[in-house]
């Protein structure tokens, strides 16, 4: 094998570890964006497994609307992101106005098989004489209840 | 076939596989806690299946109302996270309840399956007016029962 052979095998070489080296770079933040969307995608649905909620009562006796939920699930659920519908119409709720039933202290998580009450404030009920509340939680987990 | 080539497919083939094998490695893993989470629903499904409680009967004074609730389910249930509603309102457990599992012989504490639980809680329910009685076990299920004093 002459000189040049070697040369050029040489050189060969470089382009190809070279040309790898690119390719690597480039599949290597490919593989690390899908390994992270797979993990974030991943936690997604096993929160959402997770979680789960029931709407347990609702009180509307005396003029003010009280829904108490409990967590049935697995997972604590954080209550700021919380959302409340009553008769399809979004009800917009405070802090102060979830609570824990038995010290009417703000309620800011709510534990595995724990219940809250949501007072919603000046609620207008429909006509009709069947009423409809609707809990969603953060991660999209819903229950409804008939009144 | 060249030195070069032969170069170019051992790196090319090395790659693939590294790049395949760090794919398959997080799917996997990812799939192994998914696997977990499924397995724990199918759990919690068949404890909620499992969970059922009977208002058997209710009587209401001027000043109580107490009543017996029975676990004809197949587990055993916990007091401490059971929830209480008469007329729709909370009962506090602290102030104004008294419970009690009865003929808890097995297992003291925790209401077994055929236990029956009594409550008594201060309630003045008015004469000749529809009261309700509700209960939600930890898990979520519930029954409630109509009465009139």
């Amino acid at each position: 094998m002459g000189f040049s052979t070697v040369a050029a095998q040489l050189l060969f070489f470089i382009a190809v570890v070279a040309i790898s080296a690119g390719v690597i770079a480039v599949f290597s933040g490919y593989v690390d964006q899908a390994t992270n969307a797979m993990s974030d995608k991943q936690q997604y649905i096993s929160g959402q497994l997770r979680t789960d909620v029931r709407v347990t009562n609702v009180d509307n006796s005396s003029g003010h609307l009280y829904v108490y939920v409990k967590n049935v699930g697995n997972q604590q659920i954080k209550t700021n992101c919380t959302e409340l519908y009553v008769d399809n119409g979004w009800v917009s709720l405070t802090a102060s106005n979830i609570q824990e039933p038995s010290t009417s202290n703000p309620a800011e998580y709510l534990s595995p098989e724990g219940t809250m009450v949501l007072k919603a404030p000046a609620v207008e009920l429909s006509g009709s004489s069947v009423h409809e509340v609707k809990f969603i939680t953060c991660n999209g987990i819903s229950d409804t209840e008939n009144f | 076939m060249g030195l070069s080539t032969t170069y170019a497919n051992v790196v090319m083939f090395t790659l693939v596989l590294t790049v395949l094998s760090l794919l398959f490695s997080t799917f996997a893993s990812n799939l192994g806690d998914m696997r977990l989470d499924v397995l724990a629903q199918g759990d919690y499904l068949s404890r909620r299946l499992d969970t059922s409680v009977d208002l058997a009967s209710v009587t209401a004074s001027s000043n109580d109302v107490s009543f017996y609730v029975l676990n004809d389910g197949k587990v055993p249930l916990i007091v401490n996270c059971t929830d209480f509603y008469v007329d729709r309102q909370w009962v506090t457990p602290q102030d104004k309840m008294e419970v009690l599992i009865l003929n808890d012989t097995f297992d003291p504490g925790l209401w077994n399956p055929h236990e029956a639980l009594k409550v008594k809680v201060d309630y003045s329910a008015d004469v000749g007016v529809a009261h309700e009685v509700k209960v939600v076990t930890c898990n979520g299920v519930s029954d409630s029962m109509i009465f009139y004093r």
